[in-house]
């Protein structure tokens, strides 16, 4: 029988999952720290201020956990609105990269990083995110309803424009930007301290509250507009909130780490077929799963060869074709109607 | 008792649906008594899902009224709507293999705060539902591995679990087999009875219709051709009128039987 069974304990490892891979993320790299010698830089942190400065303790803390807690936060944000988006566009194909808002943003981004400095990056990225996202469904809505297909190709449209928009920007800056917009835009980690881990779970927590808060609903807005309205939910209204909600986060996501594909699309897909589609458990589960993903793929952009290779090419190598499988995996399951 | 008085209804102009811009309900008026099954009769086209569609307000009137009760159901928000109308819709695929119980427990979004989730209240309407309606050991088989039939008592079960007095049911027999129309439309019977709700339900069938109603109203091109006890409504004449078709009726151990004059 097809009985779907709790799966509590796939569900606890997957909650854990970005603390055991963090834990090894923190002793790999460069330069070797002992799996234990971390544990006593935390208790001494903690506990024991007078403790000896060494060189291991600055590299832990001032550089490999900053960017731990950076690739975590957007990993979550990702995951976190790619979920959120397969939800109300009842879609399992698309993620905030897909629909175009990573690329809007990273143009709002660009904007003021080349021209308009006094603004914050975040509003910009934030700003042109929600104008992607609402070309994108615009585009792609007839007759009432959001099919499918349309929806992924005027992504692809979006994207593409936004995406010239940002080459325009690179065009036209001095130089000395020009590096700085480039090296960001391939996605990338290290420039990770502090002070940017706290922009981003300032932004991110924002926008991850109003969607674990009101995640059950989810459920119901992926049944359909119509339907969604006779069950008695206010669809405009809420789809506002998880659109605004979602591109907050992954704006924030896009303007502290540049643009990282695949994992928003990739990390709610694997959870669901291992925990159910139920976004009650789904939403947190692919928040820890996307979390986890990321710290994965970032230790590899920085351990496998001598050079911080930008993560978004590590997760464009795993995404590309994960993407492709699904394709051929649910053919009419995905791209019905 | 449902009263939906001198509804009047068209597409906007540049909605790709509209072909002339001509009325769709050109003045529908009748009444769905509380505690009976309503049965809405009509042919393709002729503006059953229109006026479903204007009743649970998922499309606005352009002119009347839709009246449950005391309530004027035109002004009311989604939720106010649904806690007084369940729809059911037919049978469908949903994006993502939700289990028999999450589809159930969706019925309770109107009962749910927005920024709530389903309270041990909700989990146990949802869980009575499904016992009222027999799928209890449905509970949790995925939605998109059961056959139509019990994917439409799934539907009536989230229904039951909105807990409106009102039922909507939209052509709930339509993909179902000679055997699961009957079954589907017997437990309806048996709920409503049970728990007096009011059920409005369009039907192919006139047969069906005939067995399952205690209230009948026809309607053709957009307007209300005839109403009233499906005894007095469905006779040859008015079935030629609707249909524009040779039908005879037989009488048979006191109900009768409606067939097409199919040439040989």
């Amino acid at each position: 029988m097809d009985e779907i069974k709790p799966k509590r304990v796939t569900s606890v490892l997957i909650l854990v999952s970005p603390f055991l891979v963090g834990w090894a993320a923190l002793f790999i790299g460069a330069y070797g720290i002992a799996p234990l010698d971390i544990l006593r830089f935390f208790y001494e942190a903690l506990f024991n201020p007078s403790a000896p400065d060494v060189p291991e303790k600055a590299i832990l803390f001032d550089i490999r956990l900053p960017r731990l807690a950076l690739a975590g936060l957007v990993g979550i944000a990702l995951a976190g609105s790619g979920v959120t988006l397969q939800g109300i566009f009842r879609n399992p194909l698309v993620d905030p990269f897909i629909l175009g808002v990573s690329a809007g943003a990273a143009f709002g981004c660009a904007l003021s990083v080349g021209f308009a400095p006094s603004l914050p990056v975040q509003f910009m990225a934030f700003a042109f995110g929600m104008l992607s996202v609402v070309l994108t469904s615009t585009v792609a809505r007839t007759q009432g309803e959001v099919s499918r297909l349309p929806l992924i190709l005027s992504g692809v449209v979006i994207s593409a424009f936004f995406t010239a928009m940002v080459s325009i920007v690179k065009f036209l800056v001095d130089p000395h930007k020009l590096q700085s917009i480039v090296f960001w835009l391939m996605g990338s980690f290290a420039m990770a301290d502090w002070r940017l881990a706290g922009v981003a779970a300032l932004g991110i927590t924002a926008g991850l509250l109003p969607v674990f808060i009101m995640r059950w609903r989810l459920n119901v807005m992926s049944m359909g507009e119509e339907e969604a309205k006779t069950l008695g939910i206010h669809v405009r209204r809420e789809r506002v909130i998880f659109v605004a909600a979602s591109t907050l986060m992954v704006s924030v996501a896009v303007s502290v780490s540049g643009i990282i594909g695949w994992v928003g699309l990739m990390v709610p897909h694997l959870v669901r077929m291992v925990a159910g589609p139920d976004h009650r458990s789904l939403v947190p589960l692919s928040m820890a799963g996307g979390a986890a993903f990321m710290i994965f793929a970032d230790t590899m952009a920085r351990s496998v060869s001598n050079f911080d290779i930008p993560v978004g090419i590590i997760t464009a190598v795993i995404g590309a074709p994960f993407f492709v499988y699904l394709m051929k995996r649910g053919g009419s399951e995905s791209w019905g109607r | 008792m449902l009263a939906v008085d001198n509804v009047y209804f068209r597409h906007h102009h540049g909605s790709n649906r509209s072909d002339d811009g001509g009325d769709i309900l050109k003045g529908v008026s009748f009444d769905a008594p509380e505690g009976r099954m309503t049965s809405i009769l009509g042919p393709n086209g002729s503006g059953k899902t229109t006026l479903f569609k204007c009743i649970s307000g998922l499309w606005r009137p352009r002119q009347g009224r839709v009246r449950f009760g005391d309530h004027d159901l035109t002004g009311l928000s989604p939720s106010e709507k649904a806690r007084l109308i369940a729809v059911v819709p037919q049978e469908h695929d949903p994006p993502f293999p939700y289990t028999v119980f999450d589809i159930v427990l969706m019925g309770r979004a109107s009962h749910i705060p927005l920024f709530s989730a389903p309270s041990t209240r909700d989990l146990d309407t949802a869980d009575a539902a499904l016992d009222r309606v027999g799928i209890a050991t449905l509970r949790n088989r995925p939605y998109t591995k059961i056959s139509g039939g019990e994917r439409q008592l799934v539907l009536i079960a989230r229904a039951l679990a909105q807990e409106a007095p009102l039922l909507l049911l939209d052509e709930p027999t339509s993909h179902l087999d000679f055997r699961n129309k009957i079954l589907v439309l017997e437990k309806v019977r048996g709920i409503v009875r049970q728990k007096g709700l009011t059920v409005l339900m369009t039907l192919h069938d006139p047969n069906l219709a005939m067995q399952f109603s205690d209230h009948l109203v026809m309607i053709a091109d957009g307007s209300i051709l005839t109403q009233g006890p499906p005894a007095a409504v469905l006779t040859a004449e008015n079935m030629k009128r609707m249909y524009t078709l040779d039908v005879s009726v037989i009488r048979h151990n006191g109900t009768r039987i409606i067939y097409p004059e199919v040439k040989p």
